[in-house]
């Protein structure tokens, strides 16, 4: 097909085929495209670059010049087939140098052409035809936009983008540059980056160039750079090498990013964490805390930091006699002294407004504000007084809306409360008016427990006494010689007197456990003999019940008192005796390991559900179905109190019905002696 | 008592009952029984008579037989004798031992131990 190029077509048979089959050739292979046709259009003639043009290879004779393709103005407008250049070449005769073009493959791949159709001419110098050559300008079209879009892409950044040379010779300059380091480009191009550098970090610039020569990029280095003001700019460095087409580093790209306002997020992150973290610990100290001091003295620190302040204070709302001065409660960044030597805060217009609950007081310089300085003696601060300019002062008003006083703060250069500290603090002293109402609540409920604890010792003092000389006068009755029926009834009163006196020591007992006033007064003994001497005396009390005892040979020597251990013992078997009425039995057995002794007491009585189990060790508990059975449900309590307060342990086993084993162990103090 | 001599034991107890019953006991066992209600009766009891033992009650209407043992036990002029404290008080054991009494018993007591206490004391 290609044997269709034909010099001769050319219509000039005076010249000869100019090297023959070598032209040929060259035109054949040449890069660029070129085809000729005749006057109709029908190619008569393609090279391999118009074919690689056309990507597809016509049929010449049959295919027109434009049949593959769809035409475009540079624009991108469509072109009509008749404004083509080839077009009015075949059509006028004209020639046409250059014209660039945009072809639609049938691909749908677009390339930019440069295209250069001439017309042909017979013998008669009539057209037979027109021969085109299309330079292939896609490439570097593409490379022209690139060009541009990186251009603008740099010069629109925010980050300042600046080249350099390997001598640190600035090269280029983008519009961010300007903006962040106040130069324009034309007053740096060819100026050294050092222009930028503060004199204290010149040596950087060294390690900068040195990483870039060694190919190794910088990232995200945070430093300081310099203004054309002389400002110092914090800013973030990226430097990149920039190599030039064969691979050799040339220079360095710099994008620096103006950082200051990072930093100042940062900043502000950093600090509403602080406070959150500040207030959190407030929050939490105050809710477990119920001692006023402490949740004052915390509240006053806290508030400090949070505000700024220099020095905080917390004062209690209460009007002396006179009906002036606040007492002082809690200092925050300030001696105590400080505020000692003026005497009280005055109830002056200043601090008014605040403990009358008009509301947190903010002022800017409180020296200049209407309500400063009406007082006398002083009118304003005394000499001396800590350096109050900036002021704030906030209420702390309890849920019945009573100021219980005020929070107040100071600062020696004026301005330095906002809106959003007055907001922090105002959090805080609502929480800290929930703490203190419950703290007085606490207090009051304190001052009531004390008051029962004192009439509880003093009710079981005065019982107690004519207990003494009813017991006294009656076994002064017994000795004497009497009937049987006397004695019989004596004796029982005695035993009345005996259970009246138990039950009052419990009460007591239990008013000094409470009051943790219940002391002990310790002392080594063996507490199998202490167990035995029980048994006895209760075997010789209770003569329903036969005690029955197992026990090692071993001495059990504890350290304890003899006095609460007893009675222990007696609570936990006469349990037993009470609580097993269809039983005659009831059995104890000691035994120790190296480090505890362990007493068990078992009966086989009515036994506790798993419910009972759980709640027979708490005051005032009395198992149901025991109603008969007289008790205050206060034994176990105090066994269990007085057991846990010997570092030892109780517990109870039981099956409703068949019976119950309570078991309490004591730490040895001594290694078990022999006999 | 087969002493011709009848020792004297000296009793500070206000509840006037139990003063009964200690003087009936302590008589009942051969010995010379003064009592007193009050610490001031204790302190304006006529010179001359010297007990063999001082029994007193803690809480008493114008003071504390813990300050009449704890005065006592100080003087240097006080005739060395023994103390027995006795009260209702729960604490009476450990309040006497911080006075130095010689014994403590509580109230209420067995009029066995006490009579036993009362020997055990003058005996020491």
């Amino acid at each position: 097909m290609r044997d269709h190029f034909d010099t001769r077509s050319r219509g000039n048979k005076d010249q000869p085929a100019t090297g023959g089959q070598d032209f040929k050739d060259l035109v054949e292979s040449s890069p660029v495209a070129f085809y000729t046709c005749d006057k109709n259009g029908y190619l008569t003639y393609f090279n391999r670059a118009a074919v690689r043009l056309w990507s597809m290879e016509p049929e010449p004779g049959r295919d027109l010049w434009h049949s593959p393709w769809k035409f475009y103005y540079p624009d991108g407008q469509p072109m009509p087939l008749d404004a083509c250049p080839m077009s009015r070449t075949l059509k006028e005769g004209k020639s046409f140098e250059g014209v660039e073009i945009t072809i639609e493959r049938s691909d749908h791949t677009f390339r930019n052409l440069l295209v250069f159709p001439q017309p042909l001419f017979g013998e008669e110098n009539d057209l037979i035809g027109a021969h085109n050559t299309l330079v292939d300008i896609t490439t570097q079209k593409l490379g022209d936009q690139n060009q541009a879009i990186l251009t603008a892409i740099v010069e629109s950044s925010d980050d300042a983008i600046v080249s350099k040379d390997l001598n640190g010779m600035i090269t280029s300059w983008n519009k961010a540059a300007e903006h962040i380091f106040g130069y324009t480009e034309a007053e740096v191009r060819g100026k050294h980056i050092s222009i930028l550098i503060p004199p204290a970090l010149l040596s950087e610039e060294d390690t900068i160039i040195g990483s870039i020569r060694a190919g190794q990029k910088i990232d995200h280095f945070q430093t300081i750079r310099r203004h054309k003001s002389g400002k110092e700019i914090p800013i973030s460095l990226t430097v990149s090498p920039v190599r030039d087409s064969t691979g050799k580093i040339i220079g360095a790209s710099k994008i620096a990013r103006d950082i200051s306002e990072r930093l100042h997020t940062e900043k502000i992150a950093e600090q509403s964490v602080h406070r959150l973290s500040v207030l959190n610990a407030v929050g939490k100290a105050i809710s477990e805390k119920l001692d006023v001091q402490a949740i004052l003295q915390q509240v006053t620190d806290a508030t400090t930091q949070v505000s700024g302040a220099a020095f905080g204070a917390f004062f209690y709302n209460k009007v002396d006699e006179q009906g002036e001065s606040y007492m002082l409660f809690t200092l925050s960044g300030a001696p105590r002294e400080a505020f000692e030597k003026f005497g009280m805060p005055r109830n002056t217009a200043v601090f008014d407004a605040t403990f009358s609950g008009k509301g947190n007081v903010r002022v800017g310089n409180i020296r200049k504000d209407p309500r400063y300085g009406h007082n006398a003696p002083h009118h304003g601060m005394p000499k001396g007084h800590l350096p109050v300019v900036s002021y704030l002062a906030i209420p702390v008003i309890s849920a019945s809306g009573t100021v219980i006083g005020g929070l107040f703060f100071g600062h020696p250069e004026p301005d330095k409360f906002t809106l959003e500290h007055e907001e922090l603090v105002s959090g805080i002293a609502a929480q800290a008016a929930i703490a203190l109402d419950n703290s007085k609540l606490f207090e009051e409920v304190k001052a009531l427990s004390a008051k029962k604890d004192e009439f509880i010792a003093l009710a079981s003092h005065e019982l107690k006494t004519p207990l003494t000389s009813i017991k006294g006068f009656l076994q002064v009755l017994d000795r004497a010689d009497r009937e049987p029926t006397d004695k019989l009834f004596i004796t029982k009163a005695l035993g009345q007197v005996e259970k009246l006196n138990a039950l009052v020591s419990d009460l007591l007992d239990v008013s000094r456990v409470e009051g943790g006033q219940l002391r002990f007064d310790k002392v080594e003994f063996d507490l199998k003999e202490a167990v035995n001497d029980i048994i006895e005396t209760l075997n010789y009390t209770h003569k329903t019940h036969r005690i029955l005892v197992s026990q090692p040979e071993d001495r059990l020597v504890v350290e304890a008192d003899r006095q609460r251990i007893e009675q222990v013992l007696v609570n936990l078997l006469t349990n037993a005796i009470k609580y097993s009425p269809k039983a005659d039995q009831v059995w104890v057995e000691l035994e120790h390991s190296p480090d505890t002794v362990t007493v068990r007491v078992r009966d086989k009585g009515i036994g506790l559900t798993p419910e009972q189990q759980k709640n027979v060790f708490t005051r005032f508990y009395r198992a149901e179905g025991t109603s008969g059975i007289a008790g205050l449900g206060l034994g176990l309590y105090l066994t269990k109190e007085i057991i846990d307060r010997h570092g030892g342990r109780i517990s109870v086993t039981s099956t409703p019905g068949s019976g119950s084993e309570f078991s309490f162990s004591l730490p040895f103090t001594k290694k078990i002696n022999k006999y | 008592m087969s002493s011709l001599i009848k020792k004297t034991i000296c009793v500070v107890e206000d509840d006037p009952d139990i003063s009964d019953l200690i003087e009936y006991l302590l008589a009942d066992m051969g010995f010379n029984v003064t009592c007193y209600a009050t610490v001031d009766a204790f302190d304006r009891r006529p010179a001359g008579t010297v007990p063999e033992l001082l029994i007193l009650d803690i809480m008493l209407p114008d003071g504390s037989g813990l300050d009449i043992c704890r005065r006592w036990k100080a003087d240097q002029d006080s005739p060395k004798i023994p103390v027995l404290i006795m009260s209702a008080h729960s604490e009476g054991k450990s309040l006497a031992q911080d006075v130095c009494a010689d014994d403590f018993i509580s109230k209420p007591f067995d009029i066995n131990e006490f009579a036993r206490r009362v020997q055990l004391s003058l005996a020491s």
